[in-house]
């Protein structure tokens, strides 16, 4: 399935010049970033900065306008989507991309797929899905339709489907979002968990604390331009940073 | 097994005892009419495997069941080999399948999908019917067979096996063989990997995109499998009626299968075979007994069906007896 | 045929065509463009205006008063399946379609159980001109004129009333305009009741070219469909462009090969259109509008900081 080979690159990801309009609207504006193999890191801005773009340009479900798109040293800028897929991209989106009228396990049978061996028999379905819903923590919820499951536990169900393609980077597009404290700490230490596991994370959000805890290194995005880039510490202590998202006008530009 | 016993499979197994017992109790025109009315229903799985199972909202089933028709009608009249029928009736429905592998091709390589593909398929139908339709002069012909314009074409022979020309009652298991193995087949996938590949791009298509599903080519596929079934449907009809016009292409034709399954049941197989069935008879009945209002039936029948029971009718009825299948087992449980 | 004749003749098929797509298109055009459903029962309503007006004439009535009992009894009727029925489906376009076809059958049919399969028609007003070896009809060359008037009033209806800019903001943005206080649901009401008198209009005005049958609807309705799905869901500019675009088709190749061949040409047309343009061409006007909108603003900002 894999046609991107596994390399010792140290960089992951790569986005070079990367540009994308929409019609009239310049949505990201001549982006470049690395991110490294193993890294935890955030991306932030406020909103419209075109954050989850960047995240459509990666997965592929938007085209580049201008620049490319580097993934473990192969240049994936032309490669279709669901390809990019089936090499180790995975997202978990920021509306829910869970199937609400399947049951549970029919919509991690559906994630897998893509990923097990091409005849794999049903055991052996039967038992990677086990696998997922145990990797999350949801084994208590039995098989219902998921319509009926809580925003958050989507959210991890969401997450396990992603797992399925034992992605080597993984997106997370607001992860903390519409959460209560608690589950929000849960949240966290399985982002740490698959972290410690050697994946390498991307991620948005707007929640400060979950950012603070869990990232390491943090992108701040604006206007679909590279803003600021750095440790939490330092872009939390940038005035600049600061003044984007209050919204005050700095100096000439808008 | 107990999941075996649910209300689709009870409707699946009568319909089965109900079709191959049929001419014992019934004489030989109802048996004939009854083929014509599988004929709708295998048309109507072709509905429920592009729409019903993949999301597709296609109008496209009248064209390759004309497409299927006409070739089979060219094919059979130009080389007269009546023992080569069921031979042309397998390259009538590889050329059915080659189209819609094209316009399927056209259509998801394009990115065009939802009302979109609705529109174009419409128009494909209707560009078929309308170039049929002014074939009328004798410059009109393929390999020797006039198209024949608004008239289209007459005298097709049935199928033959050998020498044995195919009518009446062995037509008419002929035809039933023909929807069961449809039928199967679709259902057979329905727990498989195709299966569920095909209800992920139907609930969510973007996302599946998502998860390494190559959206454009299984939509391509799974269009091109509608056309070999549409195909076969008609080719079906041809060697039923011995002839075809343009009409069974048209803006009629077209919605039918759309009226059969949105009515019926779109996710359901077995729904939709079953209301095509009962659909059949009922126009045709209302028809022959010159009611002036077989339409007007229909056509209410569609909105309330649309309005009050959005999955369909048959599936309403499934429900009902399941929940009553649910109540009587629970009861004995306690 | 001399030169004179033929370009009359090409110029004649033309303007009728393009009086004929644009009056039959602009009900099915607008109701498309407001709320994004087929109204597969669109033919049926100018076929319903074309009877309501040539009863009414047969009765005695003047033509005028025939044709306004034309476009507003389909209108009433409209009003009355959009209450009934549409209301229900307005977040399911899909399935207002299916229910459309619904109407579309009962309305045929109804038509052929009520009146049998013909009415006695009405005669061509404005008798006809002679050109070369051909007459030609003055009232269809007329009623290519007033389609054009029909859409400046349109035009003036979206551009200068109150009604009109609801209707744009609802086009655009559904959420935003409820959120602004528009209440959407009156909105697709009176357009669904706008497009049905329209299709009335288009009835009532072509009734004394035709035969009244009572499926006389599917030729209009095959023809709006063309004329919107390349036009797009602006009902202004696209139908327009359409019509014009696709009435040089017609024309010409009804000239050339006769109307079956035009008609196949415009079903082509159609098809390539949505393949290459889904948007038709109100999507290719938005664009470019968009395009040209960002250029301004680039020079502006650039002026401003030079």
């Amino acid at each position: 399935m894999r046609t991107i080979k596994d390399t010792n690159e140290e960089t992951v990801l790569k986005l070079e010049n990367v540009s994308k309009n929409f019609g009239g609207i310049q949505a990201v504006d001549d982006f470049s970033f690395e991110v490294k193999k193993g890294e935890l890191r955030c991306l932030i801005g406020p909103n419209g900065a075109g954050k989850t773009t960047v995240f459509n340009l990666i997965t592929g479900v938007y085209p580049v306008s201008e620049g490319k798109i580097i993934y473990k040293g192969e240049d994936i800028t032309k490669m279709p989507a669901y390809k990019r897929s089936r090499n180790g991209i995975a997202i978990k989106m920021q509306i829910p991309g869970v199937y609400e009228s399947l049951t549970l396990r029919d919509n991690l049978k559906i994630a897998c797929y893509n990923f097990l061996t091409p005849h794999c028999k049903r055991r052996e379905l039967e038992k990677a899905v086990d696998e997922l819903i145990a990797m999350v923590g949801l084994e208590s919820l039995g098989d219902p339709i998921v319509g009926n499951l809580s925003h958050g536990q989507q959210q991890w169900l969401e997450i396990a489907m992603t797992l399925a393609a034992k992605p080597d980077l993984l997106l997370l597009d607001e992860l903390a979002a519409g959460f209560g404290p608690e589950e929000t700490a849960f949240t966290a230490k399985l982002v740490k968990m698959l972290h410690e596991q050697g994946l390498t994370i991307l991620f948005i959000d707007h929640d400060m604390d979950f950012v603070r805890e869990i990232a390491q290194k943090v992108t701040v995005m604006h206007f679909g331009k590279k803003f600021a880039e750095g440790e939490m510490s330092d872009i939390e202590q940038n005035e600049d940073v600061q003044t984007i998202y209050l919204g005050r006008s700095q100096g000439g530009d808008n | 097994m107990a999941r075996a016993i649910k209300a689709e499979n009870i409707v699946a197994a009568g319909f089965l005892v109900f079709a191959f017992t049929l001419p014992l109790f019934k004489g030989a025109y109802s048996v004939s009419m009854f083929a014509h009315y599988y004929i709708v229903a295998i048309l109507a799985l072709s509905m429920s495997l592009v729409w019903g199972y993949c999301g597709v909202f296609s109008f496209g089933a009248a064209a390759f069941y004309g497409v299927g028709a006409y070739a089979y009608a060219i094919l059979s009249l130009s080389a007269g080999e009546t023992a080569l029928t069921p031979l042309y009736m397998l390259v009538a429905v590889l050329i059915s399948t080659l189209l819609a592998a094209v316009i399927g091709y056209f259509m998801f390589y394009g990115g065009i999908n939802d009302v979109f593909v609705a529109l174009i398929t419409l128009c494909v139908s209707l560009v078929l019917e309308t170039f049929m339709a002014q074939t009328a002069g004798s410059q009109w012909s393929i390999a020797g067979v006039q198209l024949g314009g608004y008239n289209g074409i007459n005298g097709i022979p049935t199928i033959h096996f050998g020498n044995q020309a195919i009518t009446g009652i062995p037509f008419y298991y002929f035809v039933l063989f023909i929807l069961l193995a449809v039928y199967i087949v679709l259902r057979m996938i329905k727990h498989r990997k195709a299966g569920y590949t095909l209800i992920a791009i139907r609930e969510n298509r973007a996302r599946s995109l998502l998860f390494g599903y190559n959206i454009e080519f299984i939509q391509m596929i799974v269009f091109a499998l509608g056309g070999t079934v549409a195909g076969m449907a008609g080719v079906l009809y041809t060697a039923w009626g011995g002839y075809i016009t343009p009409n069974s292409m048209g803006l009629i034709q077209a919605t039918i299968p759309v009226v059969i399954v949105a009515a019926g049941g779109r996710k359901n197989m077995t729904a939709a075979l079953v209301f095509a069935v009962i659909y059949a008879w009922f126009t045709q009945t209302l028809s022959a007994t010159g009611s002036e209002y077989g339409n007007i039936i229909v056509g209410v029948s569609l909105i309330i069906a649309i309005l009050f029971v959005p999955n369909g009718f048959i599936v309403a009825v499934f429900d009902w007896i399941d929940k009553f299948i649910g109540w009587a087992t629970g009861k004995k449980k306690g | 045929m001399d030169l004179y004749s033929s370009i009359f003749n090409f110029m004649y098929l033309f303007i009728d065509s393009f009086g004929f797509l644009i009056i039959s298109a602009l009900g099915l055009a607008i109701i498309f463009g407001m709320m994004g459903i087929i109204n597969l029962a669109h033919g049926e309503y100018i076929m319903l205006g074309a009877y309501i007006t040539t009863l009414t004439a047969a009765a005695g009535m003047p033509f005028i008063i025939a044709l306004l009992c034309g476009s507003l009894g389909v209108g009433l009727f409209g009003g009355i399946v959009d209450r009934l029925i549409i209301r229900h489906l307005y977040k399911r376009p899909l399935d207002s379609v299916v229910a459309s076809w619904g109407v579309s059958l009962i309305m045929s049919q109804g038509m052929l159980v009520l009146m049998g399969p013909s009415i006695p028609g009405l005669s061509t007003p404005m008798g006809s001109i002679n050109v070369g070896q051909f007459d030609y009809s003055v009232y269809r060359i007329f009623l290519g004129f007033l389609a054009i008037f029909i859409m400046i009033v349109l035009y003036v209806l979206f551009k200068k009333t109150k009604f009109g800019l609801h209707s744009r903001a609802t086009m655009q943005n559904a959420v935003i305009a409820r959120n602004l206080g528009i209440n959407s649901d009156r909105m697709y009401c009176m357009t669904y009741i706008l497009g049905s008198v329209l299709a009335g209009l288009a009835g009532a005005l072509y009734a004394p070219t035709l035969s009244i049958v009572p499926t006389m609807g599917s030729n209009f309705m095959m023809l709006s469909f063309v004329t919107v799905v390349v036009g797009g869901a602006d009902p202004m500019t696209g139908t327009l462009l359409s019509g014009g675009l696709l009435s040089l088709f017609n024309g010409g190749l009804s000239m050339i090969f006769g109307t079956l061949m035009g008609r196949l040409g415009l079903l082509v047309v159609a098809i390539l259109f949505i393949r290459v343009l889904p948007e038709g061409f109100s999507g290719l006007v938005e664009r470019q509008t968009l395009r040209v909108n960002r250029k301004k603003q680039e020079a502006i900002s650039n002026g401003e900081s030079n």
